[in-house]
C-alpha cells in the first residue's frame, strides 16, 4: 500500500524547465481530456481544456475536487481498491463510469502514468477516452443481437446460410425440433443438409441451384425430407444468393419450414376433389338462392351442359319440379329436413328430360346455408319398374280374363247343360208317342245349338286375346265402313237409316281387319237394334286425331243407355240392356276385346232417349 | 191337392222356365205357375198384385241372377221394398246355373233369400222345400 506524500503541486513539472513549455502545451491542448492528481489525497492537481468541457467542471471547481468526486458513490469502493493497489507506472485501468457535473453518465476509459514526483508529492497523469458512444454502439448490437436470436428461437421457420461452397455457416435451432438434427451436425456434415433431402426430389434442387447462384432472385422448392427418425415430411425452402459485383456467389441464405400437416391436408382435399369429380353419380352444389356453385364432371356429363354453362344455371333451369316462385318454401323444407330424398327428374341441355333419384343435403358453412344433392339417373330403374307394373297389369288383366272366363264356363256353358239334363228328365221313354216328347226334341236341339254358339264364342274371344302387336296391320277404317254398309244394307233400309261418315281425322289405323270389320259391324248393328221407333236412325261417324291416337267416334240417335245403371255391365259378356229386344249379349264384350286386342280402348257416353256415342281409339302407324 | 198355390220364376232362359213348370206341374208342388223372362215384368207384376190383389200375392219365388236388364241382384234390391207383410210370407229362393263362390255367399248372406239351389230345379229341391218351409 502506498502512503500519499503531503504536498501540493499545481504545475506540471517535469526533469528540466527547457521542456516544460512544450509538455504544457501538449497537456493543455490534447484533445483528449487529462488531468494530474495527487496520488496521496487524490486531488485534482492540473485539468485540462478537454477535460473542463467533458466534465463541466471549471478549473477553479476542479481544484476543490478529488478523483472520487467524479464518480458514482457506489464505484468508490472499486476505485479505492483500485487506487491502492500496487499498479503498475502505466497503468491501463480500463472502462469507467463517470458523473459529469451535470449529473449524466457517461462511460470511459481510463489509463493513468506516473509522474515524478514534486515537493515529495506522488502524482499520476490521467488520459481519459469518452467512450458513451461507443458503448451505446455497443449495447445496442447487443440488443440487437438478443432480438435477433429471439426472433431466430422463436420463429418455427429454420434459418440458414451457406457459404460460396455451398457449405452451411449457421442454421437455426429449430432444425432439431423439425429434423432431429442438431445445428452442430450440420456444421460437421456440410453436405448433411442435402442429404437429408428425398433422392426423389433432390433433382429440384439440382434443377434450381445453378440458375439460382447466378441471379440472386428469390427460389422457392417444396420437397420431402427424411428427418433423423426416418420420418417423410414435407418442407417449403425459399432461399436467395448474394452475389459479388462479379455476380460471383458470395453466400446464400435461406429459411425452411415444415408443411406436412398443410400438404396433408391439401393431399386429403386434392383427394376428395378428385373423388368428386370421377364419382359416376352427378353432385350439385346449389345455394339458398337456387344458384349452382359447384358441379362435378358426371353432373355436367349428365345434363350436356360446360361446367361454365352449369355455373350460369338456377335450380329451376334444369329441375323440371322446381319454380321460382316456390323455390322458398322448397327450401325451408329442406332446412327443416336437413336431408330429403325424392324422385325427380331433369332436363338436359338439349331439352330430353331424364328421372333421377335426388338425396338432398341442407348444410351451413362459414355462416351461408347451402344444399348439397346426389343426383342418380334412374331411367334403367324406372323402365324396369315400367316393364314390372306393365307384366302386373298384363298379369292383372289375364287374371280377371280367367275369372271371366271361369264365370262363363261355369254359368254360361252349365245353363244348357243343365236344361239338356233337365229336359231328359222329362223325356217319357214309355211311350215314345207323347206328344210332350217331340216338344222336348225341339227344345233339346235348340239348347245344343245354343250349347255350341258359346263355346264357338268362347273360343272366338280366346283368338282374339291371344292377338299380339306382331299381328297389326294398317287399316282404313273407311274401306272397311264402306264394306259393313254393303252387309248390312238391308237392315239399314228397312230401318230408314242413314249414315254420314267424315274421316277428315285420319281413317288409317293399326289393327286387324276382321277385328275392326267386327268392330263397326257390332257398332252398326247395336245402333240398329236399339234405335228409337219414333224415328228414323242417324249415324254420324267422325275421326279425331289428338295425343298420337285416332279417336273414332260413333253417334247415334236412338234410345240411349241408362249409363248410372248400366255402365259396369255394359262391355261384360252376355248381355243386354233392353228387354223386348233379340241379342245374345255377346256383341258389345266382342267389340271391347277385340279394341283392347290392338292397343285400343272404347268409352261410351249415352243418354236416354237421346242417343249413343261409342269412342274408340286406335294406334295409328307410326310417321314414316 | 197341390202344397202351394202360386209360384213365380224369374229366369230369361226360356227352356229353363219350361223345364221348371213341368217338374213343378208333375210334382204337383204348385197349383198357378207364372214365368217371367224379364225381372221388370216380374216386379211390375208383384206391384200390380200388392195395389190390387193382396192375397194373390206368391207364396214362392224362384230368381235367377245372371239376367240382360235388371238382374236378380237389383231385383232383390227392389222386392226389398214392397210391403213387409206381402214378403213375409214369401219364400224367395234364388235359382241359378251360376257355381261361383262369390255368388252363392252373397245369396245366402241376404235375408230375403231363404236358400240357394244350382239348376236344374228337381224334384229333390221341391222335397227340401216342402219339408223345411211349410208355410204356418
Amino acid at each position: 500500500m502506498m502512503i500519499p506524500k503531503k504536498g501540493s503541486g499545481d504545475q506540471l513539472s517535469v526533469q528540466g524547465n527547457s521542456h516544460e513549455g512544450y509538455y504544457r502545451i501538449l497537456f493543455e491542448n490534447n484533445p483528449l481530456p487529462m488531468w494530474v492528481f495527487a496520488t496521496h489525497n487524490l486531488r485534482f492537481l492540473m485539468v485540462n481544456e478537454a477535460a473542463v468541457k467533458l466534465y463541466g467542471y471549471s478549473r477553479e471547481e476542479f481544484m476543490q475536487m478529488t478523483i472520487k468526486d467524479i464518480r458514482r458513490s457506489s464505484d468508490v469502493a472499486d476505485l479505492m481498491e483500485m487506487v491502492n493497489s500496487d499498479r503498475d507506472d502505466f497503468n491501463q485501468s480500463g472502462e469507467w463510469t463517470h458523473l459529469k457535473k451535470d449529473g449524466t453518465l457517461m462511460h470511459v476509459e481510463v489509463d493513468s502514468h506516473v509522474l515524478p514526483e514534486v515537493e515529495g508529492i506522488a502524482r499520476r497523469l490521467v488520459v481519459v477516452h469518452d467512450i458513451t458512444a461507443r458503448v451505446i454502439a455497443e449495447t445496442k448490437l447487443k440488443e440487437a443481437e438478443a432480438m435477433a436470436s429471439s426472433i431466430l428461437q422463436n420463429i418455427v421457420e429454420i434459418v440458414f446460410s451457406f457459404n460460396e461452397k455451398m457449405e452451411m455457416t449457421y442454421v437455426s435451432p429449430q432444425c432439431y425440433a423439425t429434423l432431429g438434427y442438431r445445428p452442430e451436425q450440420f456444421y460437421q456434415d456440410k453436405y448433411l443438409w442435402f442429404n437429408i433431402v428425398h433422392p426423389e426430389d433432390r433433382k429440384l434442387f439440382e434443377i434450381a441451384l445453378p440458375q439460382l447462384k447466378k441471379t440472386g432472385e428469390q427460389m422457392q422448392i417444396e420437397y420431402r425430407v427424411m428427418t433423423a427418425a426416418g420420418e417423410e415430411r414435407w418442407a417449403i425452402t425459399r432461399c436467395t444468393a448474394t452475389l459479388d459485383e462479379n455476380g460471383k456467389m458470395i453466400r446464400m441464405d435461406g429459411s425452411a419450414h415444415d408443411i406436412t400437416e398443410q400438404k396433408q391436408t391439401q393431399e386429403r382435399l386434392k383427394f376428395a376433389d378428385f373423388s368428386i369429380e370421377r364419382a359416376s353419380e352427378a353432385f350439385i352444389w346449389v345455394r339458398s338462392d337456387a344458384q349452382v356453385m359447384r358441379v362435378n364432371r358426371a353432373a355436367c356429363t349428365m345434363l350436356g351442359y360446360s361446367e361454365e354453362e352449369f355455373l350460369k344455371l338456377k335450380v329451376f333451369d334444369f329441375n323440371t319440379n322446381f319454380f321460382s316462385e316456390n323455390w322458398g318454401e322448397h327450401w325451408q323444407a329442406l332446412e327443416e329436413a336437413k336431408s330429403l330424398v325424392f324422385e325427380s327428374s331433369l332436363k338436359s341441355k338439349d331439352g330430353q328430360i331424364r328421372p333421377v333419384e335426388i338425396q338432398l343435403n341442407y348444410f351451413t358453412f362459414n355462416n351461408e346455408a347451402y344444399s348439397f344433392s346426389s343426383i342418380r339417373d334412374i331411367t334403367d330403374r324406372k323402365k324396369v319398374e315400367g316393364e314390372k307394373e306393365n307384366l302386373t297389369e298384363e298379369t292383372i288383366r289375364q287374371n280377371e280374363h280367367l275369372q271371366q272366363f271361369a264365370y262363363i264356363v261355369s254359368h254360361n256353358l252349365r245353363a244348357p247343360v243343365a236344361n239338356i239334363v233337365g229336359l231328359l228328365s222329362l223325356y217319357n221313354y214309355k211311350d215314345a208317342s207323347d206328344p210332350l216328347n217331340q216338344m222336348l226334341v225341339n227344345k233339346l236341339e235348340r239348347t245344343s245349338h245354343r250349347l255350341d254358339a258359346t263355346i264357338k264364342d268362347l273360343n272366338e274371344i280366346l283368338t282374339i286375346r291371344n292377338t299380339s302387336n306382331q299381328d297389326l296391320e294398317e287399316v282404313s277404317l273407311e274401306t272397311v265402313l264402306a264394306e259393313v254398309q254393303e252387309e248390312l244394307g238391308p237392315e239399314l233400309s228397312r230401318s230408314e237409316a242413314t249414315i254420314k261418315a267424315n274421316f277428315s281425322g285420319g281413317s288409317t289405323v293399326l289393327g286387324v281387319k276382321g277385328y275392326i270389320n267386327s268392330i263397326f259391324f257390332n257398332l252398326t248393328s247395336n245402333a240398329i237394334k236399339y234405335r228409337a221407333p219414333d224415328r228414323n236412325l242417324e249415324i254420324h261417324i267422325y275421326t279425331v286425331f289428338s295425343n298420337d291416337v285416332l279417336c273414332l267416334h260413333y253417334q247415334d240417335n236412338g234410345l240411349g243407355i241408362d249409363l248410372a245403371k248400366q255402365r259396369q255391365k255394359l262391355f261384360g259378356l252376355y248381355r243386354r240392356f233392353h228387354p223386348h229386344i233379340e241379342g245374345k249379349g255377346l256383341g258389345l264384350h266382342m267389340t271391347k276385346i277385340q279394341i283392347e286386342s290392338i292397343g285400343g280402348r272404347i268409352e261410351v257416353d249415352s243418354t236416354v232417349n237421346v242417343g249413343t256415342t261409342f269412342k274408340v281409339f286406335f294406334q295409328v302407324p307410326a310417321k314414316k | 191337392m197341390s202344397k202351394y198355390q202360386k209360384v213365380f220364376l224369374i229366369d230369361d232362359d226360356e227352356i229353363h222356365n219350361f223345364l221348371c213348370e213341368s217338374v213343378i206341374r208333375n210334382h204337383q208342388f204348385a197349383s198357378s205357375v207364372s214365368s217371367f223372362l224379364w225381372a221388370e215384368e216380374a216386379l211390375e207384376a208383384l206391384t200390380k198384385i200388392t195395389e190390387q190383389d193382396p192375397a194373390g200375392f206368391p207364396e214362392i219365388i224362384f230368381l235367377d241372377i245372371n239376367m240382360p236388364g235388371m238382374d236378380g241382384w237389383e231385383f232383390i234390391e227392389e222386392y226389398k221394398k214392397l210391403p213387409n207383410e206381402l214378403t213375409q210370407n214369401c219364400l224367395l229362393f234364388v235359382l241359378s246355373s251360376a257355381v261361383d263362390k262369390n255368388d252363392i255367399t252373397h245369396a245366402r248372406n241376404l235375408s230375403e233369400v231363404s236358400d240357394f239351389f244350382s239348376k236344374p230345379l228337381t224334384t229333390d229341391i221341391l222335397n227340401i222345400i216342402s219339408e223345411h218351409y211349410t208355410a204356418t
